[in-house]
């Protein structure tokens, strides 16, 4: 069932665990899984490494992203400390990683479960250039919120820090100002993920989020309107495109939602509607793409048609015509 | 075109243990998550009740800062099935 809806979730009241994987020992690297796909093992931790952590040049199976909360590591000769985020493609051979003075992270592992193979050079098939590493804090502009429409209210700012060109996935940091209000309820298409860093925000379903919370929420799943009385920064990430449908029923479930979303294509690109909906054309791996013929290959592709996130009601509107 | 992810040994059962436990402890975490936000539907309810207020008076946020008010003839209602309160799915 892929990743299931985790929402509203603080870590800091959990305790870590040691991270006895192979590949992950010896030990000095901790963790607490805050969500995870029971399907492929895909995972988003929050990690904390001891005083003195190393760890060998090495690869893994799955396209990861770090971002660093506290302290630092060295990652080859790279200085990462707080706010510093790297997107590490698949079969990367990421350099030795060393944690003087411990250090507190997010890492993702976007494909499967954690795996880490020894290793001092790259794959063969590994999409290199792909590889981001860059300070969120200090080398990247704030960006106003409505880099999408419809937009959020005036007080959201972004740093997009990773875009996925196919399925137009996004990770990035946001802030919302003290006393940010939104009054709608919003929901989208793709998965959303949220972790407080700092600050406190507050939604009509959830209540109040502070620092140390975090959302995992599958797509169609109502959430404002929105609060944040003394502002707050977050690391957030989609799995596709994030597209706001905005409403004002507190009521909606996520089946009428999703219908809602189908009737706003109908209307806004009609010529594309139809050609799905007819016969023959919406197959299950998607239609012919002339431009990037293998998207169906691509992992964050695969992951994105491979399952459902919450239950369905399927509504069958049988249609009787009498013919006299 | 094949990825580096289709290469991806067989998972060994230490592997498929970890998974195990960590699937078994989201679950209760997840149910927890739930329950906890179906005892807030007292509180929730008089949230509803302000934003359905707001949505009247300084308006619902259409696009960004642009708002609209909401007529009476447009409110929603709550409706009589099992969901309706439903927050975690």
């Amino acid at each position: 069932m892929a990743r299931p809806h985790i929402e509203p979730f603080v870590e800091l009241n959990e305790s870590y665990k040691t991270f006895t994987l192979p590949g992950f020992t010896p030990s000095g690297s901790h963790y607490k899984v805050l969500s995870l796909d029971t399907d492929i093992g895909s995972c988003s931790l929050k990690m904390r490494f001891d005083n003195g952590y190393k760890r060998k040049p090495g690869m893994s199976y799955s396209d990861m992203e770090i971002f660093i909360l506290t302290g630092a590591m060295k990652v080859g000769d790279q200085a990462c400390g707080e706010g510093h985020y790297l997107f590490v493609p698949a079969g990367y051979a990421l350099g030795a990683i060393d944690v003087p003075d411990g250090c507190e992270a997010l890492v993702m592992y976007n494909d499967s479960e954690p795996s880490f193979l020894e290793s001092d050079c790259h794959h063969p098939l590994c999409l290199k250039e792909g590889f981001v590493s860059i300070n969120s804090y200090q080398d990247a502009p704030w960006a106003p919120g409505n880099l999408v429409n419809p937009s959020v209210a005036a007080g959201v700012m972004i740093k997009v820090l990773h875009y996925d060109v196919l399925t137009e996935a996004i990770s990035f940091i946001y802030s919302m100002t003290p006393e940010f209000m939104q009054d709608n309820i919003s929901y989208h298409d793709c998965a959303e993920e949220s972790y407080h860093i700092w600050g406190e925000s507050w939604m009509l379903q959830f209540g109040d989020l502070p620092t140390g919370g975090y959302f995992w929420r599958p797509p169609y799943i109502n959430h404002g309107s929105f609060r944040s009385k003394l502002g707050t920064i977050a690391f957030g990430r989609t799995d596709s495109k994030l597209h706001n449908y905005f409403h004002f029923n507190p009521w909606s479930n996520p089946d009428e939602n999703k219908l809602r979303s189908a009737a706003q294509l109908y209307r806004q690109r009609p010529a594309l509607f139809q050609w799905v909906a007819s016969d023959g054309h919406n197959h299950p791996h998607g239609p012919m793409d002339f431009e990037t013929p293998h998207y169906h290959d691509n992992p964050q592709v695969k992951h994105t048609h491979a399952h459902h996130d919450h239950p369905h009601h399927h509504h069958h509107h049988h249609h009787h015509h009498d013919h006299d | 075109m094949k990825y580096v992810q289709d290469e991806k040994p067989e998972r060994s059962d230490e592997v498929k243990a970890w998974l195990d436990e960590e699937i078994d402890a989201q679950k209760i975490r997840h149910d927890a998550i739930a329950a906890e936000m179906e005892g807030l539907q007292e509180e929730r309810n008089g949230w509803i009740a302000e934003f359905l207020k707001i949505i009247q008076n300084r308006g619902f946020n259409v696009n960004g800062d642009m708002r609209r008010q909401i007529a009476d003839d447009e409110m929603p209602e709550r409706p009589d099935r099992p969901d309706a309160d439903k927050v975690v799915w």
